[in-house]
């Protein structure tokens, strides 16, 4: 494990000085290596980098998100995935779900599953303390604190709980996914002779919602449509 | 007229085959002949030849022959000696039955090598039938007076007519029809076969006129008679609407050659015989087409072709980069309406720049319709990377044979296309497609890339995977313990409240008990022990009734916890005072009298705070 860690810390520094000499592609592919072998953050992060100076605005967004899965809070790969978004074509705006909605995900996406599972842990046991508290203190004010504070503890504890589920159903159906062909049109039906709908372009989030054989429905705005599986990756 | 036609056309052969010194050996008749009447059948070879086996004339009556004839020529052109000879054989053949006849081909031996003629092809035709009574009387009659009668003959409808022919009278919109303008004529001399030529409009027609060349007479046999007949005009009529179109009359004169009648017999007769020429106008009827519409159900992408078409697809490259043009072309092969064909649109994907398509026609009329070929040529240029397809080019027409509509398909194509080398113009070309409106402002750049050298995330921290049993563990753990813990503390809390209730209960009881024991004390009047069993007594109730460890009460908090128990200030005072006096009268000289006291007053304390709730 340990003798695993020095050679990913060594061809982390390489892909790193290969990227410094601009020789992005090779940085990518060696980025991609230690990905392989444990995924995180800033080596996603890296590896957006490295596309995105190939001009591979996808791939780019594509790592930028996957860096963002692991660490919510990067602040640099938010920076440079907005500035990646930036120079795609579709611009696509959410209008259609409720701004409720829209604060909750936002909620739920500033943390990551493994810190809202923590935080979910560490306030559940801080329940725990307050009942203790709450049933054996002879002090009137400490009981009375003790109950409110571990009820208060229970719920944000149940929400970081579900928050925690909600991401980890994310990232196990893998619903997002980022366009990756030059230009798509999406179809009224899951074959090529249906109409087409609309134009997506390279690097544009979608949502899939299903899948029939080789073709996705996506949802994307306020649209929806079939396409190939094979024009886009899942986050 | 058309021997010598055919002669200078053998002898021009001829001429030339001889030059080249190659073989060359013709079989050739008239292609009609009349039952009865018999015709010449010429073998003619360039070289000097022999040994000519002629077929066998089966359908044929042989009447005479082979008669052999040679010429030979020679000429100077520019100083160059072309010579040509032309050896000849012919027969002499009657026809026996009507119908249509192939002659075998004959062999011929040219120094010592044999050559085969081609076949030739004779329609018989039926002899003339009278059907003019007066001609039919005169014939039976006298053989001369119908040679005289021929000969004088009047130019009248039965001898020189025209015929309008259609192909068809019944047909669909832009089905194609062959219109034929033929002259018929028979006994009559036909000096100049047009003149004055006025020709219908064709409305609701689109016209194609066919080439007819020099022309060419041939006998036809029509209404019991043998005619010559000439194609005069000759076109392709595409009608492009429905309904009965009446095609108008066309006009056409002949100029026609007449001996004069009103001549003087006399022995010059047959050398100068004197003729005019008479112009006589001709009128071709008119004809009705019924034009019927195309039947309903026309396929999507109906290209308007009418007739029999095919189509064949080539793209130039599937793998190639950016920017980097591609062609499709597609071949329509057929006949019919090719002119008015739609071009069939090719339905590119997103992201190629598409160019006006390139027609290039190549057309031939035929009597059939209009045939040829018509190449497309469809070029565009892709101008982002990834994989598309081109679908198929459906092209549908009206099959006139069939009578249904028909489509045709090409193969798709896919096209596998690489970014440009070019990362520049690839920008550009991102950057024109740009049309955003809210622009956001953001740094020149993105961020540099994380470096350290020991990066942080190769520690592998710890993971609690999201409903692992692990996680669960974490809430279920604490709760257990804390459960766990829980019933202990309340075991425990059970068990004390059990004691100090005892104690609460047995408190009066206990005091009492020392009280007895002070009284005992006092009687003896051991003053110390009295007072430290006063003392005691006090305590002890005060600690049981309380459930508070005596170690824990004192004088000094003793008023503050009775006070928070409700006890009213005036027994709160009187029980300090108690302990107060205990304490300090334990020490100090006092009385029997103050003794007796203080045992009442700690009685009466005990008792005052026994009816008080604790």
């Amino acid at each position: 494990m340990k003798l695993l860690f020095i050679f990913l810390n060594i061809l982390f520094s390489q892909a790193n000085a290969q990227y410094a000499e601009g020789n992005y592609a090779e940085a990518a592919a060696q980025y991609e290596q230690v990905i392989a072998e444990q995924p995180s953050a800033e080596a996603y992060y890296n590896l957006g980098n490295a596309y995105f100076k190939q001009g591979e605005l996808a791939q780019a967004i594509l790592a930028y998100e996957r860096a963002l899965r692991i660490e919510p809070s990067y602040k640099d790969a938010k920076h440079n995935l907005l500035f990646a978004q930036s120079r795609i074509v579709d611009n696509i705006e959410d209008t259609q779900s409720f701004f409720l909605s829209n604060w909750l995900k936002a909620i739920r996406n500033a943390l990551s599953q493994q810190t809202w599972i923590v935080l979910s842990i560490a306030l559940f046991i801080c329940m725990l303390v307050g009942f203790f508290l709450f049933a054996f203190s002879q002090t009137v004010w400490v009981r009375k604190t003790a109950f409110y504070t571990s009820l208060v503890a229970l719920i944000i504890s149940i929400l970081a709980c579900i928050n925690a589920g909600s991401l980890h159903q994310r990232d196990s159906e893998r619903a997002e996914a980022i366009i990756t062909q030059g230009i798509v049109n999406a179809k009224s039906s899951p074959d090529r002779s249906g109409t087409d709908l609309f134009t997506v372009h390279e690097g544009t989030k979608v949502e899939i919602t299903e899948t029939i054989g080789d073709w996705c429905c996506i949802h994307v705005g306020n649209y929806i449509g079939w396409m190939p599986l094979a024009h886009l990756e899942r986050i | 007229m058309k021997k010598i036609l055919s002669i200078l056309f053998i002898c021009s052969m001829a001429f030339v085959t001889y030059a080249d010194d190659a073989v060359e050996f013709k079989a050739s008749a008239p292609a009609q002949v009349i039952l009865g009447k018999p015709f010449q059948l010429t073998y003619s070879v360039n070289q000097r030849a022999k040994d000519l086996r002629a077929p066998e004339f089966t359908d044929f009556d042989y009447v005479a022959g082979p008669y052999t004839s040679q010429s030979s020529s020679t000429s100077f052109v520019n100083g160059k000696r072309t010579s040509s000879f032309t050896l000849t054989y012919t027969y002499t053949l009657m026809p026996n039955k009507e119908g249509t006849f192939t002659l075998p081909p004959a062999t011929i031996k040219v120094d010592g090598e044999q050559y085969t003629s081609n076949g030739v092809r004779i329609t018989v035709l039926p002899p003339d039938e009278p059907t003019n009574t007066s001609v039919t009387s005169q014939q039976s009659g006298n053989a001369s007076a119908s040679t005289q009668q021929r000969k004088t003959t009047n130019v009248n409808a039965e001898n020189i007519f025209m015929r309008t022919l259609v192909s068809k009278t019944k047909v669909h919109e832009q089905e194609v029809i062959l219109l034929t303008y033929k002259l018929y004529f028979a006994g009559v001399d036909v000096a100049q076969f047009t003149n004055n030529t006025r020709l219908p409009e064709f409305k609701g027609f689109l016209k194609q006129e066919l080439e007819i060349g020099e022309i060419q007479t041939e006998l036809e046999h029509y209404n019991g008679r043998n005619y010559q007949t000439a194609v005069i005009y000759r076109t392709l009529l595409f009608p492009q609407r429905s309904g009965d179109i009446v095609i108008d009359p066309a006009q056409f004169e002949a100029v026609l050659r007449v001996q004069n009648r009103a001549q003087v017999r006399s022995i010059f007769d047959d050398f100068f015989n004197s003729y005019t020429t008479i112009a006589k106008p001709l009128a071709a009827p008119s004809v009705t087409i019924h034009v019927s519409e195309l039947p309903a159900g026309k396929p999507a992408g109906f290209s308007g072709g009418v007739g029999q078409f095919n189509v064949s697809s080539r793209i130039s490259n599937t793998d190639l980069q950016a920017n980097e043009a591609v062609t499709l072309t597609l071949t329509i092969q057929g006949t019919g309406n090719m002119k008015l064909l739609k071009t069939p649109a090719v339905d590119w994907p997103e992201g190629f720049e598409v160019y006006d398509p390139k027609v290039t026609n190549n057309f031939k009329n035929t009597t059939a319709g209009v045939s040829g070929t018509k190449t497309i040529e469809y070029l565009a240029i892709p101008r982002a990377g990834g994989t598309y397809t081109i679908p198929a080019i459906q092209f549908a027409y009206y099959d006139t044979q069939a009578d249904t509509y028909k489509t045709l398909t090409t193969p798709e194509y896919t096209l596998n296309i690489a970014r440009s080398a070019n990362e520049e113009s690839n920008a550009a070309v991102v950057n024109n497609f740009v049309q955003k409106e809210n622009i956001q402002q953001f740094g020149s750049d993105i961020r540099y890339i994380y470096t350290s050298d020991q990066p942080k995330f190769l520690v592998r921290r710890g993971q609690i995977a999201f409903g692992s049993l692990v996680f669960w563990s974490w809430y279920g753990v604490p709760t257990l313990i804390a459960a766990i813990l829980f019933f202990i503390f309340r075991k425990q809390i059970k068990e004390n409240a059990d004691i100090t209730r005892v104690r609460y209960k047995k408190a009066n009881k206990v005091a009492k008990r020392r009280l007895k024991a002070a009284e005992k004390l006092l009687k003896e009047n051991k003053k110390e022990a009295f007072y430290e069993e006063i003392e005691r007594a006090a305590w002890t109730y005060l600690s049981d009734r309380l459930s508070i460890p005596t170690a824990q009460l004192n004088k000094e908090n003793i008023a503050q916890i009775l006070s928070n128990k409700g006890v009213s200030d005036l027994l709160i005072k009187e029980v300090h005072r108690v302990l107060s006096t205990a304490e300090f009268a334990r020490y100090a000289p006092t009385s029997d009298h103050a003794m007796q006291d203080m045992y009442n007053d700690t009685t009466n304390i005990i008792n005052q705070l026994e009816n008080a709730k604790l």
